[in-house]
């Protein structure tokens, strides 16, 4: 009897760390500092995504939880109801604080990966996400010793009023991460079509199909020169709203909107260079 | 033959006395859930036979097995369905949300025979694929941040219900 019962026990452990790697190797990730670049940089965004999840699942259920009590104690003004509010008003601090955490960490994760970025934009950005995080840290562990309404009302509403400057950072952040990959790919576009101009060149291709494919490169060039000034445009209107630090969703919105002109301008380069490239070699 | 030779004749067996069983526990080793007419049927010997010795008779040394153990093999088996099954939904979820199925853009590494410039066409392709700037972000978590905890007979709450109620 208590030899199966060890073996349940045994198989059940090796059969949780065959299921469930990816949770483990958050776990050890998570106090490893993140390295740029690379594999492990991939594992950290993937482990920093998952953990998000989690606490937005957990946010969730306090936020819930700490609605009702306060529900109850509004109806019923009781001590036992304003108690009970009290615990919930500090499960969903804690909670808003970690879920707000994850978010900012996936963040600054996924900006030190993305290449493409102007240095010092990069920089500014990473300074207020790292910022961020730590002052969350900070509003956690401030929870820790409150304990009356009033304590815990004016916690509530210390993070309330930050609310503009913590969008601003995320929006901003995620539209630096689209610019990156924008500039990583004009960059990249300009190389193969340089590349592929040599290749037209040294070929023992017909003079007249030579001429026909170096015209599509023009129009290859005229489609990137197009992309890069949209690209610009879109570089001035982040500066302008990040240096107010305002930052909102619905400026992000407008950024996504613009930048599509960019990404079907290089979608359409790709194609032509694609179209070229047939019997180069 | 000699009378020395003659054995006494011994029963082989022992023979029982058949004891008329007392009327009062007859009623309660009889088994009362047959009918009459079966018994006509069987000739009346299996009606007759009370039930304590039939059982007896039929009684086979039997292992009694525990329920723990059951229980145990029934979890076990199980596991051993539902871990791997999960184990295959979770990667695909992981994988999924990354993006890494859901990108048509082909592997590098898979088509190794390529030229140089075929190469850097599929780098490329990537490249642009990643560019798309409406591509799904981690959306913003969904906090509340008009979160309080006023005092119950506060001004202020009552003027929250007030223009809550108007609504």
């Amino acid at each position: 009897m208590r030899k199966a019962f060890l073996w349940l026990v045994l198989f059940v452990i090796l059969a949780r760390g065959f299921v469930a790697p990816a949770h483990a190797q958050f776990e050890t990730l998570e106090a490893t500092p993140a390295s740029a670049g690379g594999e492990l940089a991939i594992n950290d965004i993937q482990s920093a995504t998952e953990a998000y999840y989690g606490r937005v699942e957990e946010y969730r259920n306090a936020e819930k939880r700490f609605l009702l009590a306060r529900e109850d104690y509004y109806q019923q003004n009781t001590l036992a109801a304003l108690e009970e509010a009290n615990r919930r008003a500090k499960d969903v601090l804690r909670a808003r604080s970690d879920v707000l955490h994850s978010y900012y960490r996936y963040l600054r994760l996924s900006l030190e990966a993305t290449n493409g970025i102007e240095l010092a934009d990069k920089e500014e950005a990473l300074a207020q996400l790292r910022f961020w995080e730590e002052a969350l840290i900070e509003h956690r562990e401030a929870t820790a010793p409150l304990v009356s309404r009033p304590q815990l009302d004016g916690h509530l509403r210390l993070l309330n009023d930050q609310k503009l400057s913590l969008v601003s950072a995320a929006y901003s952040s995620l539209s630096l991460m689209k610019m990156g990959n924008i500039q990583t790919a004009v960059d990249n576009t300009i190389l193969v079509r340089e590349y592929m101009a040599d290749q037209i060149d040294q070929s023992s291709l017909a003079a007249a199909e030579k001429e026909i494919k170096l015209r599509g490169l023009e129009e290859v060039d005229r489609l990137v020169q197009a992309a890069r000034n949209n690209y610009a445009k879109l570089r001035e209107d982040y500066m302008l709203f990040t240096r107010q630090n305002n930052y909102s969703e619905q400026n992000y919105r407008a950024f996504q909107g613009n930048a599509e002109y960019s990404y079907l301008q290089l979608r359409q380069s790709l194609s032509f260079l694609k179209e070229i490239s047939r019997g180069v070699k | 033959m000699s009378s020395a030779d003659m054995k006494p004749i011994t029963p082989e067996k022992e023979t029982t006395i058949y004891e008329a069983p007392d009327p009062l526990e007859l009623t309660s080793t009889f088994d009362q859930t047959r009918f009459t007419e079966e018994s006509v049927m069987d000739g009346g010997s299996r009606s007759s036979r009370p039930v304590e010795a039939a059982s007896r008779v039929a009684e086979v040394p039997k292992k009694k097995r525990d329920p723990r153990i059951i229980l145990m093999a029934v979890l076990g088996v199980l596991a051993l369905v539902v871990l791997p099954l999960m184990s295959i939904f979770t990667r695909q979820v992981v994988q999924t949300r990354n993006g890494a199925t859901a990108s048509p853009t082909p592997n590098v590494e898979a088509t190794g025979n390529q030229s140089e410039l075929e190469k850097r066409l599929i780098l490329l392709e990537q490249d642009v694929a990643t560019a798309d700037p409406i591509q799904l972000d981690l959306a913003y978590p969904p906090v509340n941040f008009e979160l309080d905890l006023l005092d119950a007979t506060s001004k202020e709450r009552l003027e929250q219900e007030r223009s809550t109620r108007q609504r």
